[in-house]
């Protein structure tokens, strides 16, 4: 029952992020986000987003915790055994804190290649989306910011997902 | 009493000649090794040692000559997954992705569990950038057997090189085959190793004569790759 209400609240959350994903695209005018390293499908931040991530350091200290909480994690955790946290953490910061809109500049590999020696299926995927809401929960990030920061990631599971 | 000598070299000839017949000694052939993985398919990127059971005289051994090879780091992996080469070759370790990586050489089969600090090595190479050479760093290998590579940033990637103290390790091509030439006739053990093999088994004897085909089932199950 409870994970059954996970479940649903995790498609919630995705169904949620794809609409803003759709609806921001209206706002491509602006400032035009071109694929990149980061994201192959990029999406306009909405407004104010990295701000009120805590910008650049505020996002730093999201990631590490996020990090060992998938290390943590009974579903996902093994996905991480032979990772290098701290990297990890800072890439995924370089990566949040450019596609919200901060200075940063994601140097690693596409999300293709980043995950090309792991099998991801759907279902750690949207494990993954799970312990990051939980993770910006426990820093008093709005639901609402949540799902902002879910819809510039949402589309990447077209390249992360790699196993049926 | 000027007879016995001629009748010993006499003797000793018949017996010579016998043994060169009987034993092949002093003459080579190639032996085609086929090694098998666990669910009996050809198992590529194994390396095969024959050791022939009598050192054979120096002027039939191919002399080692050392080399110079590359392994790139590209797409979050190492190019090629496998290297063999001569004692006292160099390798050259090239990043061409467009972010960090390091390279970990570690002797030993067991990266990370038999590792003694002065045993490999540690670098880091940058990202490449465009218009730029790509960073490199050349290491000699003067340790023989297995060395393996690991990245300190990206765990998933490894790689190993066989460091060949003899000219009879060969890697198995994409059939799961390796052709060794020039091995002297006679007994011999083959060995083989692989990256996935946490223990070797135990060496399966042959007897190298003319024509030699040893299909050598093992219990190692490569690890797949996503390219």
């Amino acid at each position: 029952m409870k994970n059954t209400m996970k479940t649903l609240l995790n498609t919630l959350a995705l169904s949620i992020a794809a609409t803003f994903a759709l609806g921001s695209t209206a706002a491509l005018a602006q400032g035009k986000p071109q694929p990149s390293n980061a994201s192959a499908y990029p999406v306009a931040p909405a407004p104010g987003l990295y701000q009120a991530f805590g910008e650049e350091s505020g996002i730093r200290s999201l990631m590490a915790d996020f990090v060992l909480r998938l290390r943590a994690d009974a579903r996902i955790g093994e996905q991480f055994k032979e990772t290098n946290l701290d990297n990890l953490a800072k890439q995924l910061s370089d990566q949040l804190c450019q596609l919200s809109g901060g200075p940063c500049v994601y140097k690693g590999p596409d999300m293709k290649t980043a995950h090309s020696d792991m099998d991801v299926t759907r279902a750690h995927f949207n494990s993954l989306v799970e312990v990051l809401q939980q993770t910006m929960a426990a820093r008093g990030i709005s639901f609402q910011r949540q799902n902002q920061m879910l819809a510039l990631l949402a589309p990447m599971h077209r390249d992360v997902v790699n196993t049926p | 009493m000027t007879a016995r000598p001629t009748h010993l070299a006499r003797q000793a000839f018949w017996t010579l000649l016998a043994l060169g017949l009987l034993g092949g000694a002093g003459h080579a052939a190639t032996v085609q090794v086929t090694v098998l993985a666990r669910d009996g398919k050809p198992l590529p990127d194994a390396v095969v040692i024959i050791e022939p059971a009598q050192t054979p005289a120096a002027a039939t051994t191919p002399t080692l000559t050392p080399v110079q090879t590359h392994i790139a780091q590209q797409k979050m992996q190492f190019v090629p997954a496998l290297s063999v080469v001569p004692l006292g070759s160099t390798v050259v370790f090239t990043n061409l992705d467009g972010w960090e990586h390091h390279v970990r050489g570690i002797s030993g089969s067991l990266a990370g569990v038999s590792a003694v600090p002065s045993s490999g090595f540690e670098f880091r190479l940058g990202g490449r950038v465009e218009g730029r050479t790509a960073e490199s760093t050349t290491v000699t290998l003067s340790q023989a057997g297995p060395l393996q590579l690991g990245c300190h940033l990206h765990g998933s990637m490894r790689a190993s090189v066989y460091v060949a103290d003899s000219p009879w390790v060969v890697k198995t091509s994409a059939d799961g085959v390796a052709l060794l030439p020039n091995v002297p006739e006679g007994a011999a053990r083959v060995r083989v190793w692989h990256a996935e093999q946490l223990l070797e088994a135990t060496p399966t004897a042959i007897t190298v004569g003319p024509v030699t085909t040893v299909n050598v089932p093992t219990r190692i199950t490569p690890r797949r790759r996503r390219l």
